[in-house]
């Protein structure tokens, strides 16, 4: 009887230490299980087979012994329907990714009933290395490369708005929001910098010395790399240039020879290094401009479609594209580059200092007309009784109407007195000749200006009040149909004169000394009417 | 009589406890005032800085550049400040002055945090003059709130404005120009940098009606204003070799403004008429002080010539966050928990105050009173060199000890507790998942769930990031290296780190 008695006590003690045991191994501690309330970082999701695993409540269960325990424990399948939110919003299954944090009511037979997370993406910046559609390589700010797998659907803004992704440049700064776990990697989104910092010129100078304390390269004998050319700079003697703070290699002891350097604009005006090379001074060295025909990372080489050099390039070339400062195997095939080389002592091979692409140089998409005004329908069109077409140099004309849009609120007006205003552009304008600038059907600007007919190539030497002096000016004659030289001039550039850059309506405040222009000028004037810089 | 004077001889007393009574000094929040322009202090004047913002009055960005003086005075636990804005800009012809007096009331709530709300006294005068054109500030709503969350080694603040201005043009309150404004801002205050940012969006809406046929125009701007007090170390080779000391550390400091604008607005005739097309603009200025220079003491570390460590290591012993000058100092020797919370505490510092507030201190008999210091640890004495350090550490809530109220100073301090103590001392735990993350290390499981959070916002930090092997090494030791790398990354994470954050990066994207 006692020995019953002892055994019963014994099984129902057994029976319980078993009971708790399963307790604990089910239930992590600190969760209130019963009431089917569990919480944790998502550690796997997937809504097609239908569960959610989650790290243990302590964040552990990253060694392979716990993801037993794991898969048993702390996995869920979700009921037929749930409600999800995720950071506060009305969400879905495919939205929550490994790293959120959930909380997690299970239903009356542990399914999931209700899914609530929050993410925790943390913003990486860095600079674009590569751009791929699957992938972008950013170089981060400790100089490591890291490659992240980017969705198409990751939307990218800039100035708070959206943009498309091909708004993603190589060279560009960007902040990307991601929430990492293990190896995976969600990207919420992607933010270009506000306004692109561009390389705002690139110089070469004899190294005098490094200023440790003030940070800063003591140049002299400066020559600027203006639109594929050595040219001096206005300032004389010794300029100095301190280095960005972004830019962190420095020179090292003492220093002689030539610096290669690519500066940006600071706020206060003033520019800061972001790339040096300082290479000993030049023994035979070429300067031309030509398109590439192949890049080879490889053997780290370039060749060219008209040129028959072939051109090495180091660490130290300085590469800028579209403005933007990029790794060189940035640049395409048959991008347009212009290039500085030297050939140092007892090589055969030319190596790069400078290499400068610019593929959006000229008019790009725009197209300019030229037409009588006989209609206008104020604020939405006007109508020209015929119209001709800049093509290249000469104006190709057709003799039916054309009707141009009018967006009040991208379409402006220039007149022979400035800034105009499309809301007095009505019937007074009858009979006017305009210049219509427009791009993809949109009328962009309707100038005015006087009438012109004389193509003019040149290089502008420098800025005058009015306008700037051109140099190896060369002007088309229609009628031989040649391009004969003509002496330098200055050319007036009236108000409502026409200057495009880069594929974009500027005024003459863009112009540079060194721009090749290409121009439409008044025959009696020699006004610039139409300025196109190259 | 007797009666009398003892009457008015402690209405004194009370008026002057009342009046000087210290407040909670704010450091540099504010000195930007919150007009959507830049600062930057003028040394050889007290209370002055030199000041820059934008006029979007006329439909084009102008600079308007200056003086502002700001002054605040604390009375009944209400701040006064007066902003006193004297600016031009004589390429446009424009002038601005500008006399804003602003109160402020604070409250400091259950967790310490610190709530505060401003609103204008009175109306503010302004009159802008821009070519020839004068516009008089009419009517102003203003309000501002924000808050402080203290940190150990920080404060960290958040606050929002927003308001309505009104103005005149050339004194016809038919012709208004109504600028919308609101603002966010965001500001830290340490000892080795301080930063304040805001962006300010603005509204413009200006309805023309009288004199001529009436028109109305709008548009929009965003400003962002950043200022930093930011300091560098660089190392200065001494020239002659028959010198006492190798080259030393020198320490530059300085501060930096930064403003960053972009607008549309609609593009203006010839006759300074708005036309329908709408504008952009953007553009960039700064304002800096020149740096002020100080020389860091040379260790004696001849011991660390040519190591790998020897940089952070005399440049933490001119700092003075590693105690001595360096003689005895072994790289390899594990360091205790007495030695490490001292450090750090020498490396976070105190919070500098806010110059511009006119706070003093008064003797009272309740001062002079003072209660007997007891030690919050029984194996730490009041008298024990290191108890100041120590026990602020523990008031700030940086270490509680190893508990049963002991502190175990001689204990070698174990990386968990290192980083614990640290992320702490920044009060950025909260960066991490509540109640515990899951850190990127590989040790993860083995990271003791108090220092799991602080591993974890560590890691992102990049103030530690693990072994070369990605190993977190929870109850390894850390020797006087280790900890030298450490307090190196904290202090630059604390020096440019949060800049980039605060600054660069807002002004960028």
């Amino acid at each position: 009887m006692r020995f019953t008695k002892a055994s019963a006590v014994f099984i129902i003690l057994f029976c319980l230490i078993l009971t708790c045991h399963a307790a604990t191994d089910s239930f992590a501690s600190g969760e209130t299980e019963e009431a089917g309330y569990v919480y944790g970082v998502v550690r796997d999701i997937n809504p097609s087979l239908g569960y959610i695993t989650l790290y243990n409540t302590d964040g552990s269960g990253i060694s392979p012994d716990t993801q037993d325990s794991l898969s048993r424990n702390r996995t869920f399948s979700f009921a037929y329907s749930i409600a999800i939110t995720r950071d506060g919003l009305p969400s879905t299954l495919e939205a929550v990714q490994p790293g959120d944090f959930a909380f997690i009511m299970l239903d009356e037979d542990r399914y999931v009933a209700r899914l609530s997370v929050r993410s925790y993406y943390k913003p990486l910046y860095g600079k674009v290395y590569l751009t791929s559609p699957a992938n972008l390589v950013l170089r981060l700010d400790d100089g490591t490369y890291r490659s992240i797998p980017v969705p198409a659907d990751v939307p990218v803004y800039r100035n708070n708005r959206p943009v498309p992704r091909s708004d993603i440049k190589e060279g560009d700064q960007i902040r990307m929001l991601v929430q990492t776990n293990g190896a995976s990697m969600h990207v919420a989104g992607i933010d270009l910098v506000k306004e692109p910092k561009t390389i705002s010129a690139i110089f070469r100078g004899n190294v005098e010395f490094y200023d440790d304390f003030n940070n800063t390269l003591v140049l002299s004998g400066i020559e600027e790399f203006v639109n594929g050319r050595w040219e001096y700079s206005p300032v004389m003697g010794i300029r100095t240039f301190t280095y960005s703070r972004e830019y962190r290699d420095r020179p090292t002891g003492r220093i002689s020879g030539k610096a290669y350097i690519a500066v940006q604009q600071e706020a206060d005006g003033s520019d800061s290094i972001v790339m040096a090379a300082i290479r000993f001074q030049p023994q035979y060295e070429i300067v031309f401009t030509d398109n590439i025909l192949t890049l080879s990372n490889t053997l780290r080489m370039l060749e060219f479609k008209n040129s028959s050099h072939v051109v090495g390039f180091d660490s130290g070339t300085i590469a800028v594209k579209d403005g933007r400062l990029v790794d060189i195997s940035s640049l395409d095939p048959m991008d347009p580059v212009q290039l500085s080389a030297e050939r140092p002592v007892g090589s055969g091979v030319f190596v790069g200092q400078v290499v400068v692409s610019n593929t959006r140089a000229g008019k790009e998409s725009l197209t300019i007309y030229r037409g009588r005004i006989n209609l206008v329908d104020s604020l939405k069109s006007f109508t020209v009784e015929s119209f001709a077409e800049l093509l290249g140099y000469s104006w190709s004309f057709s003799n039916t109407p054309k009707t141009f849009g009018i967006d009040p609120s991208v379409t402006r007006l220039l007149t022979n007195d400035g800034t105009g205003n499309m809301l007095n552009f009505d019937d007074s304008f009858i009979n006017q000749t305009v210049y219509i600038v427009e791009e993809g059907g949109k009328t962009l600007l309707v100038s005015t200006a006087p009438y012109a007919d004389v193509p003019v190539r040149g290089r502008v030497m420098n800025l005058t009040q009015t306008g700037f002096r051109l140099g190896e000016v060369m002007e088309y004659d229609h009628e031989t149909y040649i391009w004969e030289s003509g002496p330098n001039r200055e050319v007036n550039v009236p108000a409502g004169a026409i200057v495009i850059k880069n594929g974009r309506i500027t005024d003459i405040s863009s112009v540079r000394p060194g721009d090749n222009l290409r121009m439409v000028c008044n025959s009696a004037s020699h006004d610039g009417i139409i300025i196109i810089v190259e | 009589m007797k009666t009398g004077l003892m009457k008015w001889i402690g209405f004194i007393a009370v008026a002057a406890v009342i009046l000087l009574m210290p407040m909670e000094a704010l450091a540099v929040e504010g000195t930007l005032g919150y007009e959507g322009g830049i600062s930057a202090v003028n040394v050889s004047e007290d209370n002055e800085y030199y000041y820059t913002e934008m006029c979007f009055l006329t439909g084009k960005p102008i600079y308007l550049t200056g003086t502002l003086t700001i002054d605040k005075r604390v009375r009944n636990n209400i701040e006064t400040a007066t902003y006193t804005y004297r600016l031009e800009n004589p390429e446009e012809g424009a002038t601005l002055r500008r006399v804003i007096i602003c109160e402020t009331t604070s409250e400091t709530k259950a967790n310490g945090q610190i709530t505060e709300s401003t609103r204008l006294t009175r109306l503010p005068t302004e009159v802008i003059t821009i070519g020839g054109e004068r516009y008089n500030l009419v009517d102003y709503n203003f309000s501002r709130s924000l808050i402080t969350d203290p940190k150990p080694a920080l404060n960290f603040y958040a606050g929002e404005y927003a308001g309505r201005k009104t103005y005149a043009v050339n004194g016809n309150r038919d012709n208004t120009i109504t600028v919308t404004v609101s603002g966010k801002l965001y500001a830290y205050d340490q000892y080795w940098s301080s930063t304040q940012t805001q962006k300010v969006r603005y509204i413009l809406e200006a309805r023309m009606m009288g004199e001529g046929t009436p028109y109305q125009w709008g548009g929009s701007a965003e400003v962002t204003v950043s200022t930093t007090t930011r300091q560098q170390i660089k190392y200065s080779e001494n020239e002659p070799w028959q010198i006492s000391f190798d080259g030393g550390y020198v320490r530059r400091t300085w501060e930096e403004s930064v403003l960053d604008y972009v607008a549309r607005l609609p593009e203006m005739d010839s006759n300074n008429m708005p036309t329908p097309v709408l504008k952009d603009y953007n553009g960039r200025t700064s304002i800096s002080t020149p740096p002020v220079l100080e020389r860091l003491m040379v260790p004696n570390i001849k011991q660390l010539s040519g190591h790998w460590a020897q940089e952070p290591v005399s440049i933490l012993f001119g700092l003075e966050v590693i105690p001595g000058t360096g003689e005895d100092y072994n790289i390899n020797k594990y360091v205790n928990r007495r030695e490490f919370v001292t450090m750090l505490m020498q490396a976070v510092r105190d919070i500098p105050e806010d110059p511009n507030v006119r706070t003093s201190t008064l003797n009272t008999a309740r001062n002079r009173n003072k209660t007997v210091e007891v030690s919050p640890f029984l194996d730490i004495s009041v008298d024990d060199p290191d108890y100041p350090l120590i026990k602020k550490a523990y008031d700030r809530k940086i270490t509680v000890g190893t508990g049963y109220s002991y502190f175990n100073p001689d204990q070698n301090i174990t990386y968990a507790e290192a980083i614990k103590m640290i992320v702490s001392a920044l009060g950025l735990e909260n960066l991490a998942p509540w109640p515990y993350a899951v850190t990127p290390y590989v040790d993860n499981d083995s990271i003791p769930t108090y220092a799991r959070n602080a591993a974890s916002v560590a890691y992102s930090l990049g103030i530690f990031q693990g072994d070369e092997r990605g190993f977190f090494n929870p109850s390894g030791f850390i020797t006087n290296e280790q900890a030298a790398r450490l307090f190196y990354s904290l202090i630059q994470y604390m020096g440019d780190e949060l800049v980039k954050d605060y600054s660069d990066r807002m002004l960028s994207f």
